[in-house]
């Protein structure tokens, strides 16, 4: 016989394996909404009443535990941890979830996945590894940026960059470099080493409390936070080899020497008279001997291999995580090293982090993470520089690397010898960089927790860069250049977390707060020549400065954001968020943009028809609608500006930009439906997803008539959209001794423009034009060789099939697109008795590549550059059949740009393996160690691809490239070094 | 007490709210806000002098969507006339076809030159019309002389636009035709307002002559190197003698020569090539080596001259045909060189970052020589005293008398290679290598980029 009256239970509740007290557990009196919430020390205390009492013990990641209380007063309870993915914590913005009661679309991945990866850039580490979101490294220049686009292009002018967000502050993610190389990256700053997760959020759903940079997508990074108990070590230490992942064949020096003479006197029967002429020269031999000594002496320099090397990677990681009740740490430090597969192009790491939790006392906690870094990039010379390495196979191998008559580096190739740059000029970027982070939580009721966090992202790069007397730019006394860079970006962010307790199936979260960040920048440099001797490199010697110049900008938002995630019937699920944000970026008129976002979704398998079905063990429908924004544009588009100019030696100021009072954010608005899935008790689970992306008000420098004073300003024209499907499948093929699960994600996307008010903006080859996806290829079809004459062909493009061997007569087409349909990865990871193989292969499918270099790679000798080895095929009498037209020197024989040098990019690769080994304990115990862990892993290892460059993972953006120059040129090659294939070995030790 | 800290913390949280707003309101660094920039005397006065930087042509200065390029006083009014007014006297060996085509009265609606000499005029126009709309910001000593730059400068501006972008004006008839749009207004939104339509060639004139004659009344007789009342006085002659109106050219030049205290210099080759004006100069465009309107890709010199460090490679080379018109003990036939090249090269603009010539004094007494002569009167001078004059600096002797074409030969050679050529020819009606001086490919046309953009405007004849 049960008692009636009230009585107090009281209790502590820990995690069953660690006997660690868990804190924030619910604690409801079950059928009622009396309830409270484990303290930090996980004591509750409840006062109940009531016939049968039973407590519920609920707490995110765990499993829930229902306890009948009897006649007990004191009821202590170990949870145990529910490991199915679907109950695992999912970090959101302002906040966790547990996955099972997700509206959104956010894909996880779990930090210990990516965990000394050869690569530099923790973007690189996701490829492969979440549905929808493409990644593509522009090159194998470690250090580099990298493009990230979650579900397409939503933009033409602004970002199409996600915004990156670690422990809940935005920070600096664009390029910072000199504006005459290509861009640099400020994530490869990031040890990933420390990262706990990466979640990605890809639906509106789950980005718009991020507002008006969310319609990338968001990248959210937490670190790790310190686990009290026995203070635990980790060392570990790798070391391995990088080198090129593909080389192509080239011709060697006798081929050069006999295809080159064919190749002239084509041309001389062409012309009627020597091409020699041409140079003021007389005939074959003049013309070699001037232009290219050495031919004659039987060289067959192997330039692609002068221009590679195999690199050397080197990582070292240390961590310590530890703490008691009261204080948790989490200290990590990480030296990374790797040498790049181009000459003199490398990179190191030097990383420290620590972060801290500390209780003060029931009610008030707070939190600091503190990371400091310094890398070092030393950089090579942008693609299209005759100084940079991979430009070195246009030279003929007919010349010497050495000028047999001095002895040292032969300046008399056809073009500069990049060698002496690689030994005369230096271009180091060192960057120091700070994130750092303090929180307070304070608890004003059990129910109601205040957050104020200020974090602070400090950049400070610095570039040093000489060229020496004798390189092609430093002549003829040297040129210097030094440049610094400082970007303090904080961020201010106030909440209030609401978790009123109303039943073990019905809760609601609510989150409400205010942000406020502001981004300063400033850069001073200065350009010098004439020094001394090439000992002297700083330009305190210089004689003479060429430019000068200091910039400052800022930018600022201020916003407001909430979100309510309630769930009904522990079956239903309804999620409202949005946000306010006010922009400095933006007109007056328009300074602050709403963008709200609705979600819901139904577990279907808690409904009684499906509940307790073992072949369906888990199936939710969801669905979300909202709004998010992109501001990613100049700090001042909106503003009428006027500038500083001189005439006579007097300075005077003039008008460079109209206002534009109404500019504002481009907004997209997306719906996102899916399913999760869970078959087989969880054993196969999966999402599906569709998605709609229309993005309006894109944000276009239009032209307007001059007589206005103006010839463009930003508006607000244009329309876009991305539509697309996404699967993910995750299943457990073997459970016991021997386990093997695989992780599959597919995605599809489409990406037209709707809407440019009939402009065509074209970067080359590349344009973006209404009906037609982003970046869209255009250019005259290529139509193989006129058997009979030889002549490159090309159709005509007018309807009539035709075809034509004259270049200027035939139409452009629309003839690809730089950016994949179908993108996805698969991992496999097997396990036996302490062995693990893991392996993820990852693709893109339906993307073209132009080799821009084309012209002069595989030209049939239109010049003096060596060529590609198909030449060798060329066609040579009527009759040939061949695709590769006759050579002709100086007779542009199908250099012209065709599709000739469009090939189709798809590729599928060998993205990362590992292979390890967990020593067993019965090893380990008698030397006091934790774990010990012996791996193997590759990167790049296997690439297939139809691609006949070095590389289908390659874009060329060009130096300093706008935003909009970005967006639209994708797919490009030109002398662009591929991904390094990479092999490392390294030992993990725990105690 | 729960309540309390509720209500504390929701304070907290949402006090920074209002505060935060100006927060937004960021300046830039690098160039200021339209606000500040017409805040005060001083700020509208240096927008003021921007517009001369933009008549000279300052070479890269272009930031804002337009090209880099457009170099007006600075190169391309001179080269305009000179190539497109030759008649068999030059030869242009350049690679730009761009200036190709203006030599060959072959252009092409999209020609880089004619796009980008309208853009930057038009560019300076809205310069002169913001510091006019700004004018009562200015302070009082200086409100009428800054006025006066401002309306020199659109005036000046629109006269060489209507001579460039429409057919010529024909003195005595209604000229009805196209001229080129008037734009009175500075721009401080883009609306309906922007896509205006042109104006006839005698509403230009009529704004071009209404500018000026204000302008001359109220600037100053001295004021450095910038416009003065004696510049809008010899502006007006030039487009007086455009109109035939020979009376009040001869007036405004009588003006500038008797009361503007300006002197020949002495020998003929020093009034080119110098880094300061001289006594001749009525209005020069101040270049030097930081700023001029090019020295490699644009700029007088760039493709006048072919000397060691000086031009391009020889692009316009001065055929015997021009030698021919001088006699035996021209200086100014001394002036001219044989260049690297080994072709004869004009030495008029044949150092980097020097001044280049505009309005000197030389062609005032031959507009007043020859507007007197026209009307058969006297003012000033006899036409052959005038002539004479010219005629002693370059080192010849005196005429005896002098006829129409003793006058225009005189105005020919003394002003060679100074932009006047083809304008000399329009207004004198004489064909130019067999196109007729009215010709519609004498024209330049309105840039493609204008026409795509601004529907309002006509397109002409040839384009």
């Amino acid at each position: 016989m049960a008692q009636a009256q009230n009585r107090t239970i009281s209790g502590t509740v820990t995690d069953q394996e660690s006997d660690e007290p868990l804190p924030g557990v619910n604690v409801i009196l079950q059928g009622t909404t009396i309830g409270t919430v484990t303290d930090i020390d996980g004591n509750y205390q409840l006062e109940i009443s009531g016939d049968n009492p039973v407590l519920l013990f609920s707490y995110v990641g765990y499993i829930t535990q229902e306890i009948p209380v009897d006649a007990r007063t004191n009821i202590n309870v170990g949870l145990s941890q529910d490991i199915t993915q679907l109950n695992e914590v999912v970090v959101v913005g302002y906040g966790t979830q547990i996955k099972r009661n997700l509206t959104g679309n956010i894909a996880q991945v779990d930090g210990k996945d990516i965990e000394n990866i050869p690569t530099t850039s923790i973007e690189n580490t996701l490829q492969g590894r979440t549905a929808g979101v493409f990644i593509q490294q522009g090159s194998g220049k470690p250090g580099q940026a990298i493009k990230m686009r979650v579900r397409g292009s939503s933009s033409i002018t602004a970002s199409n960059q996600p915004l990156f967000v670690v422990d809940g502050i935005p920070i600096t993610s664009e390029n910072q470099g000199i504006t005459n190389n290509e861009p640099t990256n400020p994530l490869a700053d990031i040890n990933f080493n420390d990262v706990e997760s990466i979640e990605v959020l890809k639906d509106a759903s789950a980005a718009a409390i991020y507002g008006s940079r969310a319609a990338n997508g968001v990248v959210i990074i937490t670190t790790k936070s310190g686990r009290s108990g026995k203070t635990q070590f980790n060392v570990d230490y790798s070391l391995g080899y990088s080198e090129p992942s593909n080389k192509r064949d080239w011709l060697n020096g006798e081929q050069y020497n006999e295809l080159f003479d064919e190749a002239y006197n084509n041309s001389k029967e062409d012309f009627g008279f020597e091409p020699a002429e041409f140079f003021g020269l007389s005939n074959l031999e003049e013309l070699k001997d001037a232009a290219i000594p050495g031919w004659r002496d039987n060289n067959n320099t192997d330039w692609q291999d002068e221009a590679f090397r195999t690199g050397r990677i080197n990582q070292l990681n240390v961590s310590a995580s530890g703490g008691d009740d009261k204080t948790r740490f989490y200290f990590g430090g990480s030296f990374t090293d790797q040498e790049g597969i181009l000459i003199g192009n490398d990179f190191n790491r030097l990383s420290g982090r620590l972060n801290l939790d500390h209780k003060v006392s029931d009610r008030f906690s707070f939190s600091s993470n503190f990371n400091l870094v310094r890398t070092q990039l030393d950089r090579v010379a942008n693609d299209n520089a005759f100084a940079t390495p991979l430009q070195l196979v246009a030279l003929p191998p007919v010349q010497p690397k050495i000028d047999p008559e001095t002895g040292r580096l032969n300046t008399n190739t056809v073009y500069y010898n990049g060698l002496i740059q690689h030994r005369d000029a230096t271009a180091n970027t060192v960057i120091y960089r700070t994130l750092a982070n303090a929180q307070g939580n304070f608890k004003i009721t059990n129910n109601l927790l205040f957050t104020s966090k200020f974090g602070l992202d400090l950049l400070n790069q610095i570039e040093d860069n000489y060229q020496g007397r004798e390189t092609q730019d430093g002549a003829p006394a040297g040129q210097g250049e030094f440049r610094s860079v400082r970007v303090v970006n904080y961020t201010v962010d106030n909440y209030l977390t609401y978790t009123p307790v109303i039943s073990e199936t019905n809760t609601l979260e609510v989150v409400a707060g205010l942000s406020y960040q502001q981004s300063d920048r400033i850069l001073g440099s200065i350009q010098a020549r004439g020094f001394p001797s090439d000992a002297f490199k700083k330009i305190a010697s210089a004689a003479e400065a060429e430019a000068f110049t200091s910039l400052g900008s800022r930018f600022s938002y201020t916003s407001v954001f909430a979100r309510a995630n309630m769930q009904f019937f522990d079956k239903l699920l309804v999620s409202l968020s949005g946000r306010v944000d006010g922009s400095s970026r933006f007109g007056e008129d328009n300074r602050y943009g709403f963008f709200p976002a609705v979600s819901a979704g139904w577990i279907v398998t808690q409904e009684p028809f499906l509940g307790g079905s073992n072949l369906v063990s888990f199936l939710k429908l969801r669905a979300s609608y909202g709004l998010t924004g992109n501001s990613e544009i100049g700090n001042f588009d909106a503003l009428g500006l006027y500038q500083g100019t001189s005439y006579g030696g007097l300075s005077g100021t003039r008008p460079i930009s109209v206002p534009s009072p109404d500019l504002k954010w481009e907004t997209t608005r997306q719906i996102d439906i899916g399913i999760d899935f869970g078959l087989f008790d969880d054993r196969i689970t999966g999402e599906i997803d569709y998605y709609l992306k229309k993005t309006d008000d894109l944000l276009l420098d239009v032209n307007v008539p001059a007589t206005s004073g103006f010839g463009v300003v930003t508006q607000n024209i244009g329309k876009l959209e991305n539509e697309g499907f996404e699967f993910v499948l995750n299943t457990q093929n073997l459970t016991g001794p021997l386990s093997w699960s695989t992780s599959l994600n597919l995605a599809y996307n489409t990406n037209v423009i709707t809407d440019l008010e009939g402009q065509i903006i074209t970067s080359g080859i590349n344009r973006a034009e209404e009906g037609y996806p982003i970046g869209v290829f255009y250019m005259v079809k290529y139509a193989g060789v006129n058997p009979e004459t030889g002549d490159a062909m090309f159709e005509l493009g007018d309807g009539s099939g035709e075809l034509t061997n004259d270049y200027s007569a035939a139409m452009e087409q629309h003839v690809g697109s730089p950016f994949p349909d179908w993108i996805g990865g698969m991992t496999n990871t097997l396990s036996y008795k302490g062995f693990e193989l893991s392996f993820l292969f990852q693709f893109v499918t339906g993307n073209q590549i132009f080799n821009d270099a084309g012209s002069f790679q595989t030209s049939g000798f239109d010049f003096f550059d060596n060529q590609t080895a198909d030449q060798l095929d060329r066609w040579q009498q009527p009759g040939d059949v061949t695709d590769v037209p006759e050579v002709r020197f100086l007779g542009g024989n199908g250099v012209d740009n065709s599709t000739r040098y469009l090939y189709d990019g798809d590729y599928l690769r060998l993205r990362t393996m590992t292979l390890a080994y967990e020593l067993p304990d019965r090893w380990l115990t008698p030397l006091s160690l934790r774990n010990v862990r012996v791996y193997l892993t590759g990167q790049n290892l296997l690439t297939f691809t139809g691609y006949e460059g070095w590389d289908p993972e390659v874009n060329f953006d060009g130096t300093n490239p706008a935003n909009q120059t970005n967006n639209i040129r994708g797919g490009r090659d030109f002398y662009t070094a591929p991904q390094p294939r990479s092999l490392i070995f390294g030992v993990k030790f725990g105690f | 007490m729960k309540k309390i800290y509720i209500a504390i913390t929701t304070l907290a949280v949402f006090l920074g709210l209002p505060a935060c707003d100006n927060k937004l309101d960021v300046e830039p660094q690098q160039s200021i806000s339209s606000d500040v920039a017409l805040s005060s005397s001083e700020n509208v006065v240096n927008v003021l002098i921007s517009g001369y930087s933009e008549i000279g042509g300052q070479f890269g200065t272009a930031s804002d969507g337009r090209p880099e390029g457009g170099e007006l006083f600075g190169a391309d009014f001179n080269l305009f006339s000179e190539l497109m007014g030759n008649d068999g006297e030059i030869t242009w060996n350049g690679t730009f076809d761009t200036y190709e085509d203006v030599f060959d009265k072959d252009l092409i609606d999209d020609n880089a030159l004619a796009r980008d000499n309208w853009m930057r005029a038009y560019n300076t126009i809205n310069i002169a019309n913001t510091v006019l709309d700004n004018i009562d910001i200015v302070d009082e000593g200086i409100r009428s002389q800054v006025r006066g730059e401002a309306l020199w400068l659109r005036g000046t501006l629109l006269f060489e636009l209507v001579r460039v972008y429409a057919l010529p004006y024909e003195a005595g008839e209604a000229n009805d035709q196209p001229g080129v749009p008037i734009v009175l207004t500075g721009t401080t939104q883009i609306d309906e307002s922007a896509f205006v339509s042109r104006a006839t060639v005698a509403e230009v004139y009529q704004q071009v002559l209404e500018d000026l004659t204000t302008a001359e009344t109220l600037m100053e007789e001295r004021n450095g190197f910038f416009a003065n009342t004696y510049v809008a006085t010899a502006t007006l002659s030039r487009v007086y003698l455009q109109q035939e109106n020979y009376a009040a050219a001869r007036d405004a030049a009588n003006r500038v020569i008797t009361e503007g205290g300006y002197q020949l210099v002495s020998t003929y080759a020093d009034v080119f090539n110098n880094a300061s004006n001289t006594s001749e100069d009525i209005f020069a465009v101040q270049q030097n080596s930081t700023f001029n309107a090019g020295t490699s890709n644009s700029g007088l010199q760039t493709f006048y001259a072919n000397l060691p460090g000086v031009g391009r490679d020889g692009d316009i080379d001065i055929l015997q045909k021009h030698l021919d018109l001088y006699e035996d003990g021209d200086e100014r036939l001394e002036l001219f060189y044989v260049g690297e090249d080994g072709q004869p090269k004009t030495g008029k603009w044949a150092s980097n970052g020097t001044n280049i010539q505009v309005m000197r004094l030389a062609e005032m007494y031959l507009t007043r020589a020859e507007a007197n002569y026209r009307l058969g009167t006297t003012v000033g001078a006899t036409p052959l005293e005038d002539i004479n004059l010219i005629r002693d600096r370059a080192g010849l002797s005196d005429l005896g008398s002098a006829d129409l074409d003793d006058i225009l030969l005189e105005r020919r050679r003394e002003l060679a290679f100074e932009g006047q050529r083809l304008h000399d020819l329009k207004r004198t009606k004489q064909d130019v290598n067999g196109f007729p001086y009215n010709s519609d490919d004498m024209v330049f046309p309105i840039p493609r980029r204008e026409t795509d953009v601004n529907p309002n405007l006509e397109q002409n004849p040839k384009y």
